[in-house]
């Protein structure tokens, strides 16, 4: 039985929470160690990079494009669960995930592979939802965030479905993502069990993006992936901890 | 709660007048406006015979006229001690007798209590504390707040206590010091920083204004005064128009422009500081000493009697300066963690720019008290290097109208004055219904403003508008705070 290390932090750039992830090497995979986004990209992470780059190519019309494919919703405003969609930004091409991604996290920031994503879902699956202010979260939250998580959690409460922290991160039932079809190949593919707002007759197949990556899909959000580094330790556990399901 | 000014203790006075602590009667006007806006402590700290109490004598005399200057403005002394020590240092400057001014050293100095209403804009007051501290302090002081088997004195803890300390810097006379003693002006900061450290308060929190006095021996050619002052000060101390109002039977001189005079004092600020780097002896140290130690420091320059000694001739120039630089530096939060910012549209709104709406409202703002920091929308570094704006201004091309991730980062109760054209900013709605709902004021130059769900937005195409905008939304903002 291996045991696997659930911990939130808060994300230093945009007070947005972050999951600390470690998943022990088994026989047939390695260690593996991450800080993933307990939501996908939000607006407002996303202007919190736009306030601070000045790299000309996100400026005002490019986000007025990227505004007039998916819409921007605040979350004071959500008023159902379908709505939900407008809350994360879509449509980013792989360039921009990795410059917007290199701000976040420098190094430590990695396009996931489809085998990476699946794993941390994998582990989500098995958790049941948690609450975020029962945890003592540092740096503490920014109220936009808490403002987001709770809309969310508010709308999904009404749900009869039995949920855990996979629903809860939308690592099922929310967007597709953008990821790696594997480590050292540029294909990029769209993965996840999207929610009906988001695609129609939805499949938990691999969404192929186009060669060369220049359309924006609007099924497509991304998720903040970092890696940790080698000496992190599951001490100072706020987290969960929990049980491998293998 | 609310600090005795005598004794400098917190308490709610909710049982009555007198002072728990030291068993003093407070002034109830005192006691009054402190439940509003905190008043503003000043403390005079330098040497011996460099000018303090005859700085604060000539401002006296300018304040018991002030109503000439500014329309309904008025002073008060609030109890009998400063009534009687400000007439004393009145007689002492009158008669020409020093010794009727000086400061006697005292553990516990009592300060001087002064209100000045209806400035700098009609309705709203000031309350001044000024410790008039002797000489002697910056001799003893330090020893003072080391000694650890006595309590430190009450001078030190009104040291510690002013927002802006104000450093009474005579430069013809530290000339002669420094050839006898071999001080600086560094040795004003030395004791200060020490001081500071022994209460725990960091310099970042405090202002540190330098008074430069006797700007009229400056232009004497003897062996001690070896400054070369240049033109610009004279200019400077030459257009004062304000010098004889203290004088009796003067001519009505032309009101106070506020707004133009604080610009002004600004840019002698800078310019005095590149003078003390380059010319005053220790300058460079001390600017930079003080600079590292994240104090603030302004400069200004007066002479209190003119070239005259006694009576009628007395010319009193740029006296108020260092007074409007404490009501200036006493910003609008009492605590100094909660901060103003003004949110500039982009280079889209050009109507806003062309109607030149961006300086008319900084100035507002300022007329009020209110020192804010600019930025522009989508942009979270602050827009100008210091608290002013410039009368050409030039937005960054290209940035999105955002200001979300600028109220992120501002600082618990602060307070936001967003002005924009007819594109809203994009995020403005997140901040509908939260804690921003009473300090987040959007102005716009289109109704399209109207359709925001935030509580306090106004569409504004004159300079009147911002005008009555401001006011009402500062009403609404004081009142919140007086709740």
């Amino acid at each position: 039985m291996t045991d696997y290390s659930l911990k939130v932090t808060g994300d230093e750039r945009t007070g947005f929470p972050l999951v600390t992830l470690m998943i022990p090497a088994t026989d047939t995979t390695p260690a593996l160690a991450f800080q993933v986004g307990w939501m996908p990209l939000t607006w407002v992470q996303l202007e919190y990079f736009l306030a601070e780059t000045f790299d000309r190519r996100f400026d005002a019309a490019w986000y007025q494009n990227m505004l007039s494919r998916s819409g921007r919703i605040s979350a004071n405003s959500l008023a159902r669960f379908s709505d939900f969609p407008s809350l994360f930004v879509r449509g980013l091409t792989l360039q921009e995930v990795q410059i917007i991604g290199r701000w976040w996290g420098g190094d430590r920031f990695i396009v996931p592979t489809v085998k990476q994503w699946q794993e941390v879902q994998q582990v989500a699956l098995g958790q049941p939802p948690a609450n975020l202010e029962a945890f003592n979260i540092e740096p503490p939250l920014s109220p936009r965030a808490i403002g987001a998580s709770k809309a969310l959690e508010g709308l999904a409460a009404t749900s009869d479905i039995q949920r855990n922290l996979a629903d809860q991160m939308l690592l099922r039932g929310g967007l597709r993502e953008l990821v790696m079809l594997e480590s050292g190949n540029a294909t990029v593919v769209g993965i996840g069990n999207p929610s009906r707002a988001v695609e129609a007759f939805n499949s938990d197949s691999l969404l192929k993006l186009d060669e060369g990556n220049r359309s924006r899909r609007i099924e497509v959000g991304m998720r903040l992936f970092l890696k940790l580094e080698k000496n992190v330790t599951q001490g100072e556990n706020n987290g969960i901890a929990v049980k491998d399901l293998s | 709660m609310i600090d005795c000014p005598y004794c400098l203790m917190p308490q709610s006075f909710n049982r009555g007048d007198n002072c728990e602590s030291c068993g003093k009667k407070v002034p109830r006007q005192f006691i009054d406006s402190a439940r509003v806006k905190p008043p503003i402590y000043i403390v005079t700290y330098g040497s011996s015979q460099h000018g303090k109490s005859t700085l604060l004598g000539s401002m006296s005399f300018i304040l018991e006229r002030f109503g000439m200057i500014v329309q309904r403005s008025f002073h008060t002394y609030l109890d009998p001690y400063t009534t009687e020590r400000v007439a004393a240092i009145q007689r002492g400057q009158l008669t020409g007798d020093p010794n009727l001014g000086a400061t006697p050293m005292n553990d516990n100095p009592q300060p001087l209590l002064i209100a000045l209403k209806n400035f700098p804009v009609p309705q709203e007051s000031q309350v001044f504390v000024i410790f008039d501290l002797p000489g002697e302090v910056t001799d003893k002081i330090t020893d003072r707040v080391m000694d650890d088997s006595t309590p430190a004195p009450l001078y030190a803890r009104a040291v510690a206590k002013a927002k802006t300390v104000w450093f009474i810097v005579s430069l013809y006379d530290t000339q002669r010091e420094m050839r006898l003693t071999g001080k600086s002006i560094n040795n004003l900061f030395f004791s200060y920083q020490l001081v500071m450290g022994h209460f725990n308060v960091p310099l970042q929190d405090r202002n540190i204004l330098v008074v430069y006095t006797k700007a009229d021996l400056l232009m004497k050619e003897d062996d001690t005064n070896q400054l070369r002052i240049p033109d610009w000060i004279y200019e400077y101390l030459g257009t004062d128009k304000y010098y004889e109002v203290g004088n009796r039977g003067v001519a009505r001189p032309a009101l106070l422009d506020y707004n133009h005079y604080i610009t002004e004092l600004e840019r002698v600020s800078a310019e005095l500081q590149s003078f003390t780097e380059s010319d005053v002896s220790g300058g460079s140290a001390f600017v930079a000493m003080t600079q590292d130690s994240h104090a603030q420091l302004y400069f200004t320059i007066d002479s209190a009697q003119g070239s005259g000694t006694t009576g009628v001739e007395i010319k009193r120039i740029r006296v108020i300066d260092p007074l409007i630089w404490s009501i200036l530096l006493s910003k609008d939060d009492p605590n100094g963690a909660s901060t103003t910012a003004l949110i500039l549209p982009t280079q889209v709104a050009q109507d806003v720019y062309a109607a030149n709406l961006p300086n008319v409202l900084f100035d507002r703002l300022r007329a009020r008290n209110i020192h804010p920091s600019t930025y522009f929308m989508g942009e979270l570094r602050t827009a100008f290097t210091d608290s002013s704006i410039p009368s050409d201004i030039n937005p960054p091309v290209g940035r999105v109208p955002l200001i979300g991730a600028i109220l992120d980062h501002l600082s618990a109760g602060s307070v936001a004055v967003v002005l924009t054209g007819n594109t809203l900013p994009r995020d403005v709605d997140d901040f509908a219904y939260t804690s921003w709902d009473d300090r987040l004021l959007l102005i716009g130059t289109d109704k399209a403003v109207l359709n925001t769900r935030i509580r306090w937005k106004f569409v504004a195409q004159t300079p009147e508008d911002l005008e009555q905008i401001v006011r009402e939304f500062l009403r609404q903002l004081e009142a919140l705070r007086a709740r």
